[in-house]
């Protein structure tokens, strides 16, 4: 069985490994007796193991999984602070804290968070490194309306 | 990239009011009891560049609207506001961009928020230090300079960058008025 972090439930792995041929000449038929199914494979090569075909889901667990490795920290900070902090992850375990401002400022502002996505869900780019600081003769020209 | 949120602790928001005197107005500012096309805003957060303000040209200045935290009805608006990001399934995501959270200033007890979709213009002549309901710590400026470039722009960076880029510019220009920030002692 595949387990991400201990944190989501199992894909269980098909007990027959499927060779590199039928693979290759049967992947339709492989990926609609397994994969579609939910179950992981173990493809093999000569009777030995070189890697897994794993269902679309596992993927997104799997990362859902490597996200919550980092959050986890954060949201058990915000819990022990009494920090209200918007979390889905806190809701889907129940968790409710009550909001008291001081206290999920005060959080805010001491704990390290990465900032992953924008507002409109796309990824970050931090623009650090991209940015010159250079100083700008500035000049005072008025228009004339 | 690790960083600290969005915004400062509460406590580093705005300077003592026995100290307000010696900073003159600058962009983050609040200013009490605006009437905006009729309606009266009970604070108002100066958003027109600093250097601009003391240009006699400059008829009319920029400002955002300020609202009581508690104007947001729902407690989950709440706390979008006051932490400016939300964890959704393990992603850290930017939240209400075009806000900023305000701790309580002087003689005002309760947090705000800044929306920087509500802009106006108001009269130079409506905003002075007497009007001036609170002022803003050269720290806490940081934090807002960079909120509002995500806003505007949707570009990301860290406080330390943008700071650094403003200690650049505090330390070089010697026209700069009243205390500097100890991160941007005058360039000689």
């Amino acid at each position: 069985m595949f387990w991400y972090g201990g944190l989501t439930m199992p894909t269980p792995i098909d007990p027959e490994s499927v060779g590199h041929r039928r693979l290759k000449n049967h992947l339709s038929e492989v990926l609609r007796e397994t994969v579609h199914k939910g179950r992981a494979v173990p493809i093999s090569n000569h009777g030995k193991i070189d890697g897994y075909l794993v269902p679309p889901a596992a993927v997104e667990e799997m990362q859902w999984a490597e996200r919550m490795r980092d959050t986890l920290p954060l949201l058990m900070a915000a819990v022990q602070a009494g920090a209200a902090i918007p979390s889905t992850t806190l809701d889907e375990l129940g968790i409710e804290i009550p909001f008291d401002w001081r206290k999920l400022n005060r959080f805010g502002a001491n704990y390290p968070v990465t900032l992953t996505h924008g507002e409109d869900g796309e990824p970050l780019t931090w623009i650090d490194d991209e940015i010159e600081i250079e100083l700008i003769e500035e000049d005072d020209t008025e228009l004339e309306l | 990239m690790s960083e600290h949120g969005w915004f400062l602790d509460h406590e580093r928001y705005w300077v003592a009011t026995n100290e307000a005197d010696a900073y003159p107005l600058r962009q983050g500012d609040l200013i009490r009891d605006l009437i905006v096309d009729g309606e009266r805003w009970t604070a108002a957060q100066i958003v027109h560049p600093t250097c601009e303000l003391g240009k006699p040209s400059v008829g009319r200045v920029q400002v955002a609207r300020v609202r009581a935290l508690d104007d947001i009805r729902d407690a989950a608006g709440r706390r979008l506001v006051t932490l400016g990001y939300r964890d959704i399934g393990g992603k850290h995501v930017v939240a209400v961009a075009h806000t900023f959270f305000l701790a309580p200033w002087p003689n005002h007890d309760k947090p705000a928020f800044v929306d920087f979709r509500e802009l106006a213009t108001v009269e130079r002549n409506a905003i002075s230090q007497e009007a001036r309901a609170a002022t803003m710590t050269h720290d806490c400026r940081v934090s807002w300079i960079r909120r509002w470039i995500y806003f505007r722009l949707r570009l990301i960076m860290t406080f330390a960058r943008v700071r650094e880029m403003e200690a650049r510019r505090i330390a070089n220009d010697p026209r700069f008025e009243g205390p500097r920030p100890e991160w941007a002692p005058l360039a000689v």
